[in-house]
C-alpha cells in the first residue's frame, strides 16, 4: 500500500509542470547503487530479486541504496574534486541460508586527487581516489547497532595498452571484449556499541584489500540511426579479503574472505540495467552478511548523477 | 616670424603612425578525416559555443585539451592530432563516471592554468558528450 501510494505520488509530480520541474532536477542529483563506501560499491548496480510462489511465503533481495552528491573543485599542482555523499543503503535478503536484514546511513567524502606533469595541467600516469566514509549500521539479524569508518584508497594507473587498473582498453571503440579491473586497499573500524550479547561489544579495525575483474563482450546496437557497440554480456570476479588486525570484542573474527562471481545479460540498448546470476561464498560484516555460499539470479539496476 | 618657422617645421616633420588592430582569422584543420558536418553539429551542442573563439590559440588549446582528454583514459594508441572532435567520451573512448570527473578536473585545472580564476562548473561539464564539445568549451572559458 506505501509503495502503491508513493508511486501514485511520484506520478502526480511528474505530471504537473512545477512537479515535474522539481521532480527531474531531484532525479537527476540522485545516485542509485549497490553501496557508496569505494569504487567497486560505486561500479556495482543495485540489485533486486523475487520469488513469489503462490500460497507461500515470499522471498526477496534488494541490496541497493541512493546518496545526493554536491562536489568541490581545486586547482593546482595536485587539482582535485572532493564529492559528499550522503546515502542510505537498505540490504534485505531472505533466499540465503542466513538471513540478511540491515540498514546503514551515512556521509562519505571521496577525494580525487589528480597528479600532473611538469607543465602543471597534463595529467600523470597515476590518479588516486581516497574515500573516507563514517556511517551507521543498524543490523536486524543479530540486532547489533554499529558505528563504521572506513577508508580505502583506489589507483588509477596504466600498465600496457590492455592492462590498466580503473581505466578502459587503448582501442575501446573497436575491441569487443573490453577487460576492466580495480584494486582497492582500506582499512575498516567498527564499533558495535549496542548488542543483545556483551561478547560482541567493542571495537574492531581490520586490513582490507579487494581486486575485482569484468569482462564484457559487446555487440553493435542500433540509437537511432547510429550503430553503437554496447555491453551484451558481463562476467565479473571480485575477491575481498580482511582481517582483523585489532579485535576488543569476545569475538574473533580473523581471516574474512570474500568471493562473488557474475554473469550478467544486457538485454536494452542501456549500459545501466542488466540481469543475471550470482555466485557468491564468503562473509561481508560491512553488508550484514554472514559466512555462506549462494547463487542467486537478480535484476540489476545502476543511475549516475547526470 | 618664430612662431611661422615653428609652424613651418612642424607641418615638414613626418606625422606620428598611430599602430592599427587588425583582425587576423586562420583557420586549420589539423584532423585529418574529420566530417566538418559533424564537427558543427557537435559544435552546437557545446556549451558556451556561440561566445567567440580564441583564433589566436585555438590550434594549441585543442591539441592540448585532447592530450588531457587521452592521457585521463592512459591512452597511447590515439595521437592527440588523430583524435577527432566527434568521438564520443563514452561510446568510443570508454570513459565511465569516475573518468569523467577526472577529465573535469584536469580541464578545471586547465583554464584556470590559461585564464586564472576562469571555472568550469558541472553543469557545464555534464553537457560534454564529445572530443569537441570539450574543446569548445574549453575555448569559451579562456
Amino acid at each position: 500500500m506505501k509503495a502503491f501510494i508513493l508511486i501514485i505520488s511520484i506520478g502526480i509530480l511528474s505530471i504537473n509542470g512545477y512537479g515535474q520541474s522539481f521532480f527531474n532536477k531531484a532525479l537527476n542529483a540522485l545516485e542509485v547503487k549497490r553501496s557508496f563506501e569505494n569504487a567497486v560499491d560505486r561500479s556495482s548496480p543495485a540489485v533486486v530479486s523475487f520469488t513469489m510462489p503462490a500460497g507461500g511465503k515470499n522471498y526477496y533481495t534488494i541490496n541497493g541504496g541512493i546518496a545526493i552528491s554536491p562536489t568541490i573543485l581545486t586547482t593546482g599542482k595536485v587539482p582535485s574534486k572532493t564529492a559528499f555523499d550522503v546515502f542510505a543503503v537498505y540490504n534485505r535478503n531472505n533466499q540465503i541460508d542466513l538471513e540478511q536484514n540491515n540498514f546503514k546511513a551515512g556521509l562519505s567524502i571521496d577525494q580525487k586527487l589528480l597528479f600532473t606533469k611538469a607543465d602543471g595541467y597534463t595529467p600523470a600516469n597515476f590518479k588516486l581516489s581516497i574515500t573516507f566514509t563514517n556511517e551507521y549500521l543498524h543490523d536486524n539479524v543479530d540486532s547489533v547497532k554499529s558505528f563504521l569508518s572506513l577508508l580505502y584508497f583506489s589507483p588509477i594507473f596504466r600498465i600496457s595498452n590492455n592492462i590498466k587498473l580503473g581505466m578502459p582498453v587503448d582501442n575501446y571503440k573497436t575491441q569487443k571484449l573490453i577487460p576492466f579491473i580495480q584494486w582497492i586497499p582500506g582499512i575498516e573500524y567498527q564499533n558495535n556499541f549496542h548488542v543483545p550479547v556483551t561478547d560482541k561489544k567493542g571495537s574492531l579495525a581490520r586490513l582490507y584489500m579487494a581486486a575485482s575483474v569484468d569482462l564484457f563482450y559487446r555487440v553493435n546496437k542500433n540509437i537511432g540511426n547510429n550503430k553503437v557497440l554496447m555491453n551484451l554480456l558481463e562476467t565479473g570476479a571480485n575477491y575481498t579479503y580482511r582481517n582483523d588486525f585489532y579485535n576488543k570484542t569476545g569475538i574473533w573474527e580473523g581471516y574474512q574472505p570474500l568471493f562473488t562471481y557474475s554473469l550478467s545479460i544486457y538485454p536494452f540498448t542501456t549500459n545501466n540495467v542488466s540481469f543475471g546470476t550470482t555466485y557468491l561464498n564468503g562473509s561481508d560484516p560491512v553488508s550484514g552478511l554472514s559466512k555462506q555460499e549462494y547463487w542467486l539470479f537478480e535484476f540489476m539496476f545502476k543511475k549516475d548523477i547526470k | 616670424m618664430a612662431k611661422a618657422k615653428k609652424k613651418a617645421a612642424d607641418k615638414t616633420s613626418i606625422p606620428e603612425i598611430k599602430p592599427v588592430d587588425i583582425p587576423i582569422k586562420i583557420v586549420i584543420d589539423i584532423v585529418p578525416g574529420t566530417d566538418n558536418t559533424n564537427a558543427a553539429s557537435s559544435e552546437q551542442s557545446a556549451p558556451g559555443a556561440q561566445q567567440p573563439l580564441n583564433t589566436s590559440t585555438g590550434d594549441t588549446v585543442s591539441i592540448e585539451v585532447k592530450i588531457i582528454i587521452l592521457a585521463i583514459i592512459g591512452n597511447k594508441t590515439i595521437k592527440p592530432q588523430n583524435l577527432p572532435d566527434e568521438y564520443r567520451l563514452y561510446d568510443d573512448l570508454g570513459y565511465n563516471d569516475n573518468l569523467k570527473e577526472y577529465l573535469h578536473i584536469a580541464l578545471n585545472n586547465y583554464v584556470d592554468h590559461k585564464h586564472p580564476g576562469s571555472k568550469i562548473v558541472q553543469k557545464e561539464m555534464d553537457a560534454c558528450s564529445t572530443v569537441g564539445d570539450c574543446i569548445q568549451l574549453v575555448k569559451s572559458k579562456i
